[in-house]
């Protein structure tokens, strides 16, 4: 185990996490029973008291999750001096790789952990905009499928934070077999913590194109949508800037590992986008605008599908075109600053 | 109104950030020493080894092993690789400098440990104190990425320039190929540690 202050800082907020999460699970449960069933007066008093006290607890899980998400990568960014070979993020995640003893798990925790903190973030999103959604009603229509997005959502919160917690406990020295990958000549161990590259010289151009056609094309179609006030895209419609959504990830995805990080970087055979936490700290709010953009988008779509009922009728397209416009800011700040940042590096 | 100003205020707020933040990064970086091309390390001045590309682009690597991958990657010969003389600091033509694999460590992530000399004294000396061995022939780093050693023409009237000798041979000059077989191998007997 490698105790440092972000370590001590982690686990704790992954013990906050893993309680809340519990409660969360255990308590929303029992509500989601109740709402469901005949319900009483007296009852109806207590299942309103209980469903303030699940969404205190989820609205302080949510807050939770969005900070242990920068947080794990500021441990992984302390990790790295700690092995002699290791100089990224992405050698911190090669650590237990063909190793023996527990510290082979290492690598499965943490491509469990990347995929989860956004998932997470995104779920505590979707549920915050049903839960706005269902406050501005005389009656909460929407209870039943807020517990429905809440349950997974503390589940998936117990499981991260269970995650979490075993990689900072783990001891972290690894131990290969005597014809392990590190037994070799003079740097092979170390080629290990080098990332791969995925596209070659000749791709760069095309992903040029596929980022900023997907991108100009996705930002140019949310522009068109949301041009009437008060009114939002159909199922259709929003359909298809979904899956314009999906495109724009993958294409803006690749691009930052290929042709972005390498570019500011100063780094033409480095295709490493961890890097660019300690060594160009200004690309991140561009990567988290981004992000924030295809959220937004995601949750609109959830506001139009899972928000759906006759009284939030007259507030829901204004919300969903709300959803759309920060979407478009996101990507369009996004696509200037990452621009800006190649035109300048 | 109200509501018109605090729209244009958020957007003059995010366009000051969108636009002053990479700027920003720029001008904080200004000063930032120059890094390993192929692993993006902080480079080493003792080990420092640059490149010079065909069309007279420099390009400086942390260590011997970063450049010669490096240079595995690419399609041209290089015009030069220069060395660092670890003796001394100064820069070194590859093709001239005396070449040593010891038990010494310089980079710890691509765990090189070939260590550049000009004179062939301070490579002896560095395999006495650290143990080792010259690297001759093929073994020398970038032997295949770099035409063989073409000293300058002599003027008229001068004897032909006497080429350097290759790895860390015994003293007396350019050997023919049986000799410094034999040279390299008495060398070897003379100085390995523990003989």
């Amino acid at each position: 185990m490698i105790l440092n202050t972000y370590a001590v800082l982690l686990a704790f907020v992954a013990v906050l996490r893993l309680l809340l999460g519990l409660l969360v699970l255990g308590v929303g449960a029992v509500a989601w029973r109740s709402a469901s069933g005949p319900v009483t007066p007296e009852g109806r008093t207590a299942l309103e008291d209980r469903c303030y006290l699940v969404f205190l607890l989820a609205l302080l899980l949510v807050a939770l999750n969005l900070v242990s998400w920068p947080l794990l990568y500021l441990l992984l960014q302390s990790y790295v001096p700690e092995w002699p070979g290791v100089m990224c993020i992405y050698g911190v995640t090669q650590i237990g790789t063909g190793s023996l003893g527990p510290v082979r798990y290492l690598p499965g925790l943490l491509r469990f952990l990347q995929l989860a903190k956004p998932a997470l973030v995104f779920a505590g999103g979707a549920w915050f905009v049903l839960y706005l959604l269902n406050r501005r009603t005389a009656t909460g229509p929407l209870l039943g499928r807020l517990f429905l997005v809440l349950l997974p959502l503390g589940a998936l919160a117990v499981a991260d934070a269970a995650a979490e917690l075993a990689y900072v406990g783990i001891p972290k020295k690894e131990e290969f077999a005597s014809s392990g990958c590190c037994t070799g000549g003079e740097g092979e161990g170390a080629e290990r913590f080098l990332p791969p590259v995925l596209v070659s010289d000749a791709g760069r151009p095309w992903l040029y194109a596929a980022y900023y056609g997907t991108n100009l094309g996705l930002a140019l179609a949310l522009l068109a949508a949301t041009r009437r006030p008060g009114a939002a895209p159909g199922p259709g419609g929003l359909t298809l800037l979904l899956l314009g959504g999906v495109a724009v990830l993958a294409a803006s995805g690749l691009f930052l590992i290929e042709v972005a990080a390498p570019t500011l970087l100063h780094l033409p055979y480095h295709h490493c986008a961890y890097d660019l936490i300690p060594d160009v700290p200004e690309a991140v709010p561009a990567i988290a605008l981004f992000v924030a953009g295809c959220f937004f988008l995601g949750w609109a779509g959830v506001a139009r599908w899972l928000g759906r009922s006759p009284e939030t009728q007259p507030f829901l397209a204004p919300t969903v075109r709300g959803l759309l416009r920060a979407s478009f800011w996101g990507l369009l700040a996004s696509l200037a600053m990452l621009s800006l940042e190649l035109a300048l590096a | 109104m109200m509501a018109a100003r605090s729209r244009l205020l958020l957007f003059l707020a995010g366009l000051l950030v969108v636009v002053g933040l990479p700027l920003a990064g720029k001008w904080a970086r200004r000063g930032a020493g120059p890094r390993c091309e192929l692993d993006g390390l902080t480079i080493e001045p003792l080990y420092r080894v640059r490149v010079v590309d065909r069309a007279g682009g420099s390009h400086p690597f942390c260590c011997a092993r970063c450049a010669a991958r490096w240079l595995a990657r690419q399609g041209d010969r290089p015009q030069a690789v220069y060395v660092t003389d670890e003796a001394g600091g100064a820069e070194v033509d590859s093709r001239s400098a005396f070449f040593v694999r010891s038990t010494v460590v310089t980079n710890p992530l691509t765990r090189n440990r070939v260590h550049a000399f000009r004179d062939r004294a301070d490579a002896e000396a560095h395999v006495r104190a650290y143990g080792g061995e010259a690297l001759t022939g093929v073994e020398r780093p970038f032997s295949f990425e770099l035409d063989p050693y073409r000293p300058e023409a002599p003027a008229p009237g001068q004897d032909k320039p006497e080429a350097p000798a290759r790895g860390n041979l015994p003293r007396g000059g350019a050997c023919p190929s049986l000799a410094l077989r034999a040279c390299v191998g008495l060398w070897r007997a003379v100085s390995s540690p523990g003989r």
